[in-house]
Parts: structure tokens; sequence; C-alpha cells
């Protein structure tokens, strides 16, 4: 044994030897001045119990020093070539993620993803995973995130969240491989696989580790949830399945805000969205504006701009469900204004096709055809495209022809399996 | 996500989390947990006897030691672990008889209306009361007990080994129209659908009831095994008035051998070591029980209720309708003797069975009266009404805490585990300390010390049903609330309100159990309280002479509980399965 490591040992013995007389010390003065005999004895092994417990479930920086000192490793590692880049571009990927759809710097942030986007996911598949790169990494992934969920960009998604559990492996950190395969749920489900969606948030909760995060973690899941049963609710006819399917969106919604940690104020604004959304599914226009009005004020408060122009997009559909339709068109104007203002193209898409929409529908064709056709160039995420295609051709139908009458939009294409067409030429048949 | 709204169709999108998770803890308001404190303050009637106890036992004049649990040693006491245990397994028995004639009466529905009343009536009389009835029933003498004179004076039947035949079917009477009830409120809640998809499978017999049935009773189960194993370790008074005097060493069981120890010997540690045991026992068997009382134990309201459905063949029927009428009557049988021997003079009871037309009168009820009947009722009345409203007034606010409160969930287990040991806790566990304390505080005898150990021992068992009933909330309103948008007043109010049956289930078994008590009254109180029970037992000491009084005494006794019991029965089982209004 070394020398070094013989006084390293020594150093833990005398440790030990303070602490107990320490202890002792202490428990004599406890026992004098505050509370004696066994009862005293008792309270202060407690205490005394309770500091430890504390004090090794929260070891402060000091002792992972002092740990990292006697495994005989550098104190401070030495920085590995291209770990400064990394660095610098997680740091900037971190501040602009925080600015990102917000109406401080938001379309500015946007910028730089854009431009930055191709560098970091470089970074990402060069960088070697070690424990003082791994937040870095994971910082660069929940920028990029951001942005391609706000995007739909399903496919670059799902590359993303696959690199992310790799790191999370490698670095042995559970923590990360959850959030991945959240991540590829939402992925999954944005390409339509909601089986896949829902096996992925199976993994997730199997992975799911105790830790700070776990709160906003388990509404992660629950959130993710929701929103496959409201895809599945799409899949399905008015019916029975799709009231119960909009009804679990709904559950899984509130148990998600049961979860939601308290200084999550985005996580909260998308509940409070989401719960908008399964009302207008049950078109229940009033509680559904309760709680946009509710995520709309908070997100004015934190300053969201992004999610604020969400909740006045869905407020326009709200006031459409209450036949308020120059109402509704100006909330979709006002949500497209400030989706432009922090640079989301498919919110500002979306509000367009709405408009194009209700254009068509008060038989302003040609206006209708540019709105669709501008929201066509705008959107370049895998959903949506069904809905505009099918109100895009009527409408170039209408300007070409002129004969299909306004407001009857093109019959959807069938849905179902053989059984359900078969039900469906009964009923077209004799009724 | 496109929605159709008139003649438009928009395409409607949620909103995802996205970033990096935040690190926290939900949100929660902290006034809650002030919601637990009566509650923490009422339990502590029993934690801090319980540990005192403990600390008892494991003390020794030459300090901390086992050498306390040396009187375990003895013959006796070997014996009334062993009759202890054997109670419990008589429980366990029971549950399992108890479901069978649930599963009868499922297949012969139109039987159910009849028996159930029948046999839900003696759940509501104390174990004194049934003890009086079996002892009429099984009374040695031809010319008084009902089966001696059927089938002759041998065996003797309250005479050694024989007494145990009278005893455990004195328990059964008790307590097989509460397991009934309850199973067959759960096998009621099976959906048709599943019931139709597992004929389809091909499940019949032992495999469908393996599968299906039981996995989806073992909500019921648990609550029904905690309730009977629990009466069971507590048999106590049922021994001490059935079992005559020269037979009760034999019959006896950890609590009947705590008390005289405790009253033989000087030293508190020999008694607090048996107490221990007998916690121990109980709290193994609970603790393996709570498997079954997980978060929600009550049926889903959606299911409850259905039609009666019959799958039996006709010659099933018939055999359950002989079954079911044969049982309905010999359930009858012991209120019968009972209410015939109060309506016989004190003398005419005394030397004739309950059959004898002559000395017919109300003498027996003069002769109770005399004894203090009235006086008892009423002390009764107070000690068991304050106790149901101070259950109702702190386990409800614990409840919502419990179910929705936000605690850490192994804080909230530790909670619920900590309730269950609880609610089996026997009586010797804290009851020495308790008068103690009362004597220091000059609270012997009085009413209001009574009410308190009642509440502090009914409310564990309180909390945990009204938990699970409160648990199954919708939660869309608990999370309006944690967001602020509903008062959590109004939450609670609401929750108050749909779940009243399993309020009320709470209330009436509370008030019943109270009243019924016993070992309560006579181990914490003195002569000023009085309560009904003790002043039964006094007669019934020398049960040969008093018979008639003590039939008359058992009457009056039973009438509050058995009126509130058959009233309320049918929202009782609903509380205690479901929890919600129909």
């Amino acid at each position: 044994m070394s020398r070094e490591r013989r006084w390293r040992g020594y150093v833990l013995w005398v440790g030990a030897v303070a602490w107990a007389v320490l202890t002792d010390v202490a428990r004599d003065s406890f026992a004098q001045n505050l509370l004696g005999g066994v009862l005293g004895r008792v309270v202060f092994v407690v205490i005394a119990a309770l500091a430890l417990y504390w004090l090794i479930s929260n070891p402060p920086e000091w002792w992972h020093r002092f740990q990292r000192w006697r495994r005989g490793e550098p104190v401070q590692p030495a920085p590995a070539p291209g770990q400064t880049e990394l660095q610098s571009l997680a740091e900037q990927a971190q501040r602009w993620l925080f600015a990102l759809g917000s109406d401080r710097g938001g379309m500015l942030a946007a910028d730089w993803f854009r431009r930055e986007e191709r560098r970091l996911r470089r970074l990402l598949a060069e960088s070697e995973v070690r424990p003082d790169t791994v937040d870095d990494l994971a910082w660069i992934c929940d920028g990029l995130e951001a942005v391609y969920v706000r995007q739909r960009r399903a496919d670059d998604l799902l590359e993303l969240s696959t690199q992310l559990a790799k790191i999370g492996e490698q670095a042995g950190r559970r923590d990360l491989e959850e959030l991945a395969a959240v991540r590829a749920a939402t992925a999954y489900r944005l390409r339509g696989n909601l089986d896949e969606a829902t096996y992925r948030l199976g993994l997730a909760s199997s992975l799911a580790p105790r830790g700070r995060a776990a709160a906003a973690m388990r509404a992660r899941r629950q959130l993710e949830r929701g929103l496959i049963h409201l895809a599945r609710a799409d899949q399905l006819h008015p019916g029975a399945d799709r009231t119960d399917a909009v009804l679990g969106a709904r559950d899984r919604f509130d148990d998600a805000g049961l979860a939601i940690p308290r200084a999550d104020l985005a996580a909260d604004i998308a509940i409070h969205l989401n719960i908008g959304v399964v009302y207008l599914y049950q078109h229940d226009a009033d509680k559904a504006l309760d709680h946009l009005r509710l995520a709309a004020a908070r997100a004015s408060a934190s300053r969201d701009a992004s999610a604020q122009a969400h909740a006045l997009e869905l407020t326009g559909v709200a006031a459409w469900l209450q036949h308020n339709r120059p109402q509704a068109l100006r909330w979709w104007r006002e949500a497209e204004r400030r989706y432009t203002d922090v640079d989301e193209p498919e919110g500002v898409g979306r509000c367009l096709q709405h408009l194009g929409s209700a254009a068509l529908l008060g038989g302003a064709a040609e206006q209708a055809c540019e709105l669709l056709e501008r929201s066509a160039k705008l959107r370049s995420g895998v959903t949506g495209h069904e809905v505009r295609e099918r109100y895009l051709t009527q409408a170039r139908a209408q300007l070409g022809q002129g004969t299909d009458r306004p407001g009857e939009p093109a019959p959807r294409p069938p849905r179902g399996g053989p059984l359900q067409q078969l039900l469906r030429l009964w009923r077209t048949r004799w009724r | 996500m496109a929605l159709p709204i008139g003649e438009i169709e928009l395409e409607v999108v949620g909103r995802e989390i996205t970033g990096r998770p935040v690190p926290g803890r939900p949100r929660r308001p902290y006034s809650p947990y002030l919601r637990g404190l009566p509650a923490l303050l009422l339990a502590s009637l029993l934690l801090v006897p319980i540990l005192v106890t403990t600390a008892t036992a494991v003390r020794t004049p030459d300090g901390l030691g086992l050498g306390n649990f040396t009187v375990l040693g003895t013959e006796q006491a070997r014996h009334a672990i062993l009759n202890s245990v054997a109670w419990i397994g008589v429980a366990l028995a029971l549950v399992g008889f108890g479901f069978c004639v649930a599963l009868v009466g499922q297949r012969v529905p139109a039987l159910w209306p009849l028996l159930h009343p029948v046999l839900i009536l003696p759940f509501a009389v104390s174990a004194l009361v049934s003890g009086a009835a079996f002892r009429i029933i099984f009374d040695p003498a031809p010319e008084r007990g009902t089966v001696s004179a059927l089938l002759g004076d041998s065996p003797v039947w309250l005479g050694p080994g024989w007494f145990w035949v009278v005893l455990i079917s004195a328990f059964i009477w008790t307590w097989l129209g509460y397991v009934t009830s309850l199973f067959r409120a759960g096998l009621d809640a099976i959906p048709d659908d599943l019931v139709r998809t597992v004929k389809a499978e091909g499940l019949r017999g032992w495999r469908r009831l393996l599968a299906v049935e039981l996995p989806i009773l073992r909500p019921i189960s648990g609550i029904v095994t905690l309730t009977l194993v629990v009466a069971a370790a507590r048999v106590f008074d049922l021994v001490l008035i059935t079992v005559p005097g020269p037979m009760q060493d034999d019959a006896s069981v950890l609590a009947l051998y705590w008390w005289r120890t405790s009253n033989a010997m000087p030293e508190p540690g020999p008694s607090a070591a048996l107490a221990l045991v007998l916690f121990a026992i109980v709290a193994c068997v609970a603790l393996c029980g709570m498997r079954g009382l997980r978060r929600s134990w009550a049926m889903p309201a959606s299911t409850i209720p259905q039609p009666a459905r019959s799958t039996a063949s006709p010659a099933h029927r018939r055999l359950g309708w002989t079954m079911g009428v044969l049982l309905g009557l010999s359930w009858l049988f012991p209120t019968l003797i009972l209410v015939m021997t109060a309506f016989h003079t004190p003398r005419a009871a005394a030397l004739h069975g309950w059959w004898a037309p002559a000395g017919l009168g109300i003498e027996s009820f003069t002769a109770a009266s005399t004894a203090g009947l009235w006086q008892a009722l009423l002390s009764t009345l107070v000690i068991a009404g304050l106790a149901t409203v101070l259950v109702r007034v702190v386990a409800v606010p614990m409840a919502y805490l419990l179910a929705w409160g936000g605690l850490a969930e192994w804080f909230g287990k530790v909670v619920v585990t900590v309730l269950v040991v609880l609610a089996v806790t026997p009586l010797p566990m804290y009851a020495e300390p308790l008068r103690d304390l009362f004597d220091l505080l000059g609270l012997t005898g009085s009413r209001i010390s009574l009410a308190l150990v009642h509440a502090a021992a009914g409310l564990p068992f309180a909390v945990l049903l009204l938990r699970a009933a409160f648990a199954s909330a919708p939660p869309s309103l608990i999370a309006e609330t944690l967001r602020g948008e509903v008062r959590d007043s109004a939450v609670l109010t609401q929750v108050r309100q749909t779940y009243r049956p399993a309020l009320i289930a709470v209330m009436v078994l509370e008030f019943v159990l109270v009243w019924n008590d016993f070992i309560v009254g006579l181990l914490i109180s003195g002569p000023g309280s009085t309560p009904l029970s003790l002043v039964l037992w006094g007669e019934a000491r020398q049960f040969a002479t008093s018979a008639g009084t003590v039939a008359a005494a058992a009457v009056v006794m039973s009438v509050v509980p058995v009126a509130l019991l058959l009233r309320f029965w049918p929202t009782v089982v609903r509380g205690l399965t479901v929890g919600t209004k129909p």
C-alpha cells in the first residue's frame, strides 16, 4: 500500500473518531440543556440519524470532490478536444431553448436553431459520451426536440430520440432514456403509429427512475397518453368508442395536471390547452373557453407567445362552435400574427387553413385557394394534409368549374375495414 | 386532428410539453395537511399507549430484556395462544362458508329478499346477546335447554370440549350475514358482458371461480377477512357469557388470559407482554391482508347495480330454495328463543324452557329495569352518539387528505399501514395506559373518556373505508381544485355528498359497534358510565336464575341496533363495496 493511500485511510479514521467525539459532546450538551433522561437520548439519536441520512442522501459537492480525490481521479477533468465547442453550443442551445416561442427573442431563437441545426446534429453524432459531456449533449437534444415538435417533424424527432436514448444508455442515465422514450412516443404519434407510441410510453414508465424530475416526467407521460387518446378518437367514427377515447384523454390530462411540478408553467398551459381541445371535441365551447382563457392568461404572464397564439387559435375554433364566425376569423388572424412573430410556420399554416376553409364556406373560392396554398407551402409537418388537401381541391374545382355547392366539403375517404364499408354501403342503399 | 363543426371541418391540435423536465414536486397547498391534525390527535390516544405497552413489555427490573415474555411459557398461556389462533382459523373458514352462501344466494335470487334480513339481524346484536341466546338454547338442563330437550342430556353441550360447538355457532350466527351480504354485492357487481365472455371461453366451475370471481372479489375479500380476523382476535365477551365459569380456562383466549393476568399480577410487565403477542398475531394477519386493501378497494361504481341473474338449473334452484329456507329458519331461531324467554317471568324462565306456556308476562323487563336498564340505555346512547359524531368529523378530512391530499407516495403507504395495524390493535395494547391516564386526569367513569376511546378505536377503519371511497372521485374534480379553479371546501362538500353511502356505512357501523361494546366499557369505564352491556353481564353472572332478566335486557339492548342496521343495511353494503350513490 502506498504511503499516500495509507494517509488517505488515516484521514477517514480520524474523521470517524472526530464524528463520534462530536456526537458524544453534542449528545451531552443536548441532554444537559434541552431534554434529559431516556427520552432525551431517544430524541437525540433520532435527530442524529435524520441528519446523517440527510447528509448521505444529499451529498454536497465537496464530498464528490473528496471521493474523486480518494480514488486518485483528477478533481477537475481536463477538457477533451472538441469539448469546448460542445460546451459553447450546448450553452447557446440552452439559452435559445428558453427564448424559443417567447416574445423575447422567439424569432431569433428559431433562426439560430435553423442556422445551427446541422452543426448541432453533427456534434450529437460525433461527440464522445462521457460524464462531463452528457449534460451538454442532452441540452442540445432538448433544444432540437422543441424545434422538431413545433414543426411537426416526426422523422427528425424519432431520430433525435434514438440518439438521446443511446446517450442515456452509454452514460447510464435512465432519466435520459425515459425522456427519449417519451419523445419517441410523440414522434410515433405524429406519424400515426399509435400502437408503437403507446408501447414507447410503457417503456418510459418501466424506465422511470426516482429523481427530482420524476413528477414532471410522470406529467409528460400522462399528457402524451392523453394526446394518443385524442389521436385515436380522430381515427374513429363518431360514436361510443370515440366518446370513450375523448373521455380517456380528459382523464389522462387531469392526471398530468395532478403531477406537474409547481414551477412548470409551460406544462400547466399545455394541460389547459389540451383540456380545451377535449371540450371542443365534446362540442362544449363554454367549458373549452374557460380553459383556453386561463391558458392564454398564463401564457401572456409568462410571455410564451407561442402558447398564447395556440390558445387564441383554439379560441377561434370555440367561437366558430358558438356560431360567432366573424369573431372566429378575428381570433385566427390574431393567432396567425403571433405565430408569425415567433416564427412558427406550422401554426401560421394552420391558421391560414382555418381562414381558407372559412372563406370557402363563405363562397370566396379565390381567397380560399390562395390561403390554403400558402398554408400548404408553410406546413411541412406530417399531419393535417388530409383536410387541407380536400378543401384545396374543392376550392380549385370551384374556381375551375364553378359547379360544386359552397359549404359542402368533399366526402371524406372511407375509413375502417371491409365490414364497416359494407355497413356504409347498406346504409346508403336502404336509407 | 380533424374536428367536424357543422358543415366545416377544422384541424385542431393539442400541445406537447417540450424541453428539459422541470425538477420539483407537484403543487399542493399546505392547508390540507392541517386536516390530518385532529385524526393524529385522536389516534395518539392509541399510538402513545401502544408505545407505552411495548416499552413495558420489554422492560425488566434489570433493564431491557425479554424476561416478561416468560409468562408465555405457562401451560395456560400456550393454551390461550392456541385458542386465539384457532379463532382466527374459524374466522377464515367462515369467510369461505359465507362466500358459498353468497353463491347460493346468487343462483337463487328470488330467495335473497327473504334470507337477507334474516341473516343480517344477528350482525346487529352484540356478542353478549348472541352468547346469551346460545346459552339458553344449549342449556344442559332438558327442562330449559332446547337442544337438550330435543336430543337428551348427553352430550353436555356446555361441558368440556362441547362448548366449542356453542361458541363457534354463536360466532357464525353473528357474522355470516355480514360476510354473505358483502360477497353477494360483489358477485352482483361482476359485469354481465364479462360473465358472457367467460362462458364463451369455456371457463366453468372452479376454473371460473379462480380465474374471474375470486380476483374480482379480492377487494371485498380483503375487507371481509380483515373485519372477521379482528372480531375473532377480540373474542372475549362471547366466551365470558357463554362458557360457564369452571370451563372458562379451557376456552380461554389471549384477551381473556390477559385480563385475568393483569388483574392477578401486580407487575404490569407480563400482561403487557401478553398484549404484545396478541397484537403481533393480529397485526401479521392484517398486514398480509393489506394486499386486498390497496388504494381503492371499492368495486367500480358503474357496474353496480346489475339486474339479478340466475344461471342455475331448476334442480339447483330447488336445492338452493331448500337450503335457503332451512338456513333462514335456523337463523331466526335464536332470536325467537330470546324474545320468548324475555316474555316469561324470571321464575318461569329459570324453571322452564321458552316453549312452556306457563309464566308468560313482562316481569323480566321490570326486573331488568330495576337493575338499571333504562339509565344504562341512555348512557349508551350518549356514548355511542358522541363517538359516532367524533369519528364522522375527524375521519372525513383525514380520508380526503390520504386520498387526494398529495402526500408523498411512500408516506401515504406508511400512514395506511399504520392505520391498518391500528384498526386491528386489540384493546389490551392500550387499555392499561389509558386507564392510568384517565385516572390521572380524573376522567375515570366519565362518558366522554369512553366515547373518546371508542372514537379513537373506530377511527382507523373509518378512515380506511372513506379513503377508498374518496380515491375513486373523478380526477378532474381534484385537478380543478389543485389548479385553484374550485375551492377545496367545495370539493370536500361534493365528495361528502357523492360518497354519502360510505359515510352512512361508517356512522352506522361505528354506532352499532359502540352500542354493542362490552370490553372497552369493562376495561376503561368505572361505575359512572355503566353501558348497557355491563348491566347485561352483571345479570348474566347468575345465568341459571336470571335467564329471563338477561333475555329481556338483551331484547331491549338489541332493538336500536337491529332497527338501525335493517333500515340502513343496503346503504351500508353499498358504502362498503362501492362508496357512492347509485
